[in-house]
């Protein structure tokens, strides 16, 4: 339970965070080159608190990695790729194409079969292997 | 050009998962969720070297992206970073050891066509 709270939570501060910096940016001129571009999204509102929430979604996926198997955890944030359709559909307008709509199911049907496998691997296992010591 | 860029990004971004995930299971479990906690967590953390090559290695990745962005359309690039699921799955069974039964990988295989399918329009 505590690994589906803790990806959720990380799944929708990275797909809110995506949608505030993209509204950001949008609001950022490229015309004067790519330094004057970045200062000027440093101080944008969107951009600072969108990236606070990437910086949120990286410590929870770090967290769920710290019990959770990598093998479970990478397919299963996947899931963000739809919040990310849903979010952007929702909040910037953007039109989703029924090939989108169709890459949307198939990741859910994906998370659901990977989520019905056990998150941890039984440490004795864990003790042999050559990343972990 | 773009095929070596892309090649950047699959590899250091699988081994930025693998180095992170051996970095967290090194530094313990993270279970009490109090702010001191964390923040004494979150110390030990940026002290294991896995860790910090782990994000110095995703950083790279980032860098290889945006790159190959820059040179190549979306809708070929971010499927073809699809990849990384292959890559850290079979990372995290050699490396990590951890147990892939078959269900877990014809989910992962299903949700790296799905994800091909959405970042390609």
């Amino acid at each position: 339970m505590r690994t589906f709270w803790t990806l959720t939570i990380s799944m929708l501060a990275q797909s809110i965070g995506n949608v505030m910096v993209s509204k950001g940016m949008k609001s950022v001129s490229q015309a004067d080159g790519l330094f004057p571009a970045v200062l000027q999204a440093a101080q944008q509102p969107w951009v600072i608190g969108g990236t606070l929430l990437l910086v949120v979604f990286f410590a929870l996926y770090a967290t769920a990695l710290s019990w959770a198997d990598l093998s479970f955890v990478l397919p299963v944030t996947a899931f963000g790729y739809v919040l990310n359709a849903a979010f952007a559909r929702f909040f910037l307008d953007e039109p989703i194409s029924l090939t989108r709509w169709a890459g949307t199911l198939l990741i859910c049907v994906g998370v659901v079969l990977v989520a019905r496998t056990p998150a941890t691997t039984p440490s004795p296992v864990l003790e042999g292997a050559p990343g972990m010591r | 050009m773009t095929v070596l860029l892309i090649a950047i990004v699959v590899v250091t971004s699988t081994a930025g998962d693998l180095l992170l995930t051996r970095g967290m299971k090194e530094t313990g479990e993270v279970s009490d969720f109090a702010p001191l906690a964390l923040v004494r967590r979150l110390g030990r953390a940026l002290g294991n070297p896995s860790i910090l090559a782990g994000v110095v290695t995703m950083a790279v990745s980032f860098l290889a992206f945006v790159a190959a962005l820059a040179i190549a359309p979306v809708s070929l690039v971010v499927p073809a970073t699809a990849a990384t699921y292959v890559g850290g799955t079979l990372g995290a069974k050699w490396y990590l050891r951890e147990q892939v039964s078959t269900t877990r990988w014809l989910g992962t295989l299903i949700v790296i066509g799905g994800v091909i399918l959405v970042s390609m329009s």
